[in-house]
């Protein structure tokens, strides 16, 4: 764990003691293959920006998918097999119904042969049936084909990485403290506020307090202002915490994480670079 | 508020320790603020509804936090580490820019208002929504090289520009309005939230 945050600073009669293998997301994931956090981060931003920002332009159809194969090797490194094979299939099925509604709409599909014959009403439905399978193919075989590569690497990141390893990394970038202690509190806090918002939940329950139907809106007061003091609450003691060991001290912060390039890294880096080359000669092309 | 401040100490000192943490947490609560609205985006027709739902939702903890800070910097902050944060996500780039540019420009509103106003921060948060626009812009970017894609392929140009005409490009500007007012909307409703609860909790 890191230095900084500390993870005692937690109000009695919470049970989650972070273990101490946890991960940013909180997740205890086996570490199998060990990757520097800098490499993550590159690999996330070179499969988003590449795989959203290349779109259809051709030659990207070989690049997007080797890309897409990246995340889900760590997964299964990490041994996020479920997750890993859940990804796998969201992302070839994006391809199966991109072929499936493509033959369906195309000239020489069922539909066009339909609307070729088909006369007033009919021709009218077929005509708003093509509209739909169109709209369906561009979100889910355009859009979210593009966005699911990154996702799985960004979720890679969170659960293979200590906060302690992540403050370490971003200290030899040379990032500012004022923005990597936000991030750090963000990532040490999101399992706090689901804890406590699972804890409201609970107190409303047994009050018998139902909510919903006829006025949603309420939610978000009786929810979120409760939620939002005992955040800011908890926020306090972790600054009082954090600053009795040592954050904010003047001097430059050293760190138990060992955090440097290994083989794999410069494997995933190489390819990163091959995939930005690939990008750039497509840009031309 | 209160005029308890000294009104000759400069907006513009130096963020501590404690600062940052307060940042942090008030972060997370904007960003899971944010995420509460990521159901929406299934629905494709339900996705521009982001640019209301996700403002008004966060006006209440950004008006305890406008409330609690006292130096510039910590709004810049908050944009920068929301946008890094959805970056890595996958959202793409575009949002860390934008987390960066609102972030900055809603706090120098507030700083106009030495952090006191409730009519600057309430501007301020108006200005800030408007981050949210880089959620959009890598769809609108895809979207446009999808049409790139059906007007070289079969189907051919017609066919792809009648689709062009559905979802235009400037379909961002009117989403920026939508931030901004839906800002302002929620901002008025953290202010009641402030006046009723915060304020009277201690926390303000």
């Amino acid at each position: 764990m890191t230095a900084t945050i500390p993870a005692t600073a937690r109000r009695p009669g919470t049970e989650s003691g972070a273990p101490p293998t946890a991960t940013i997301a909180g997740a205890n994931t086996t570490r199998r293959l060990r990757l520097d956090p800098r490499t993550k981060i590159l690999l996330v931003v070179t499969i988003s920006t590449i795989v959203i920002a290349g779109g259809g332009r051709p030659g990207m159809e070989i690049v997007a998918p080797a890309l897409a194969v990246i995340p889900f090797v760590l997964l299964l490194a990490a041994g996020r097999r479920r997750f890993a094979a859940a990804y796998a299939a969201l992302y070839a099925g994006t391809f199966a119904v991109d072929a499936g509604i493509g033959w369906l709409v195309g000239p020489a599909g069922p539909l066009s042969a339909a609307y070729g014959t088909a006369t007033g009403g009919a021709a009218a439905g077929t005509g708003v049936a093509v509209a739909v399978l169109d709209t369906v193919r561009m979100t889910y075989c355009g859009v979210f084909a593009a966005c699911m590569p990154g996702i799985a690497a960004g979720v890679v990141l969170v659960s293979t990485t200590t906060v302690g390893e992540f403050m370490a990394a971003m200290d030899r970038w040379r990032v500012p403290s004022s923005v990597t202690i936000p991030l750090a509190v963000v990532f040490r806090f999101l399992p706090t506020v689901a804890e406590e918002h699972a804890a409201i939940g609970d107190a409303m329950r047994q009050r018998g307090i139902m909510l919903g139907g006829s006025r949603p809106w309420k939610m978000l007061e009786y929810r979120l202002v409760p939620l939002i003091a005992s955040c800011v609450k908890i926020g306090d003691d972790l600054s009082a915490a954090a600053l009795t060991r040592g954050l904010g001290a003047p001097v430059r912060r050293t760190s138990l994480a060992d955090v440097g390039f290994r083989a794999a890294d410069i494997v995933l880096l190489g390819l990163c670079a091959a995939a930005w080359a690939a990008w750039i000669v497509l840009l031309l092309s | 508020m209160t005029a308890t401040t000294n009104p000759t100490v400069s907006v513009f000192g130096r963020l501590g320790a404690r600062d940052f943490v307060t940042t942090g947490v008030f972060t997370t609560i904007m960003f899971l603020v944010t995420a509460l609205g990521a159901p929406l985006s299934i629905v494709p027709v339900l996705l521009p509804l982001m640019a209301v739902v996700m403002p008004i939702c966060g006006g209440i903890p950004f008006m305890l936090f406008a409330a609690r800070v006292r130096r510039f910097g910590m709004i810049t902050i908050m944009g920068t580490v929301l946008g890094t944060l959805l970056a890595l996500m996958g959202h793409g780039i575009f949002v860390f820019a934008t987390g960066i540019v609102f972030g900055l420009l809603g706090d120098l509103v507030a700083a106009a208002g030495r952090y006191r106003s409730l009519k600057f921060n309430t501007l301020a948060y108006g200005v800030f929504s408007i981050w949210l626009l880089g959620n959009f812009m890598p769809i609108v970017l895809t979207r446009d090289a999808y049409y790139a894609k059906l007007a070289s392929g079969r189907r051919g140009v017609g066919y792809a520009d009648r689709l062009m005409a559905v979802m235009p490009d400037w379909s961002l500007a009117p989403l920026a309005v939508a931030c901004f007012v839906s800002g302002l909307l929620g901002a008025w409703l953290g202010r009641a939230m402030l006046r009723k609860h915060f304020e009277r909790a201690g926390l303000a």
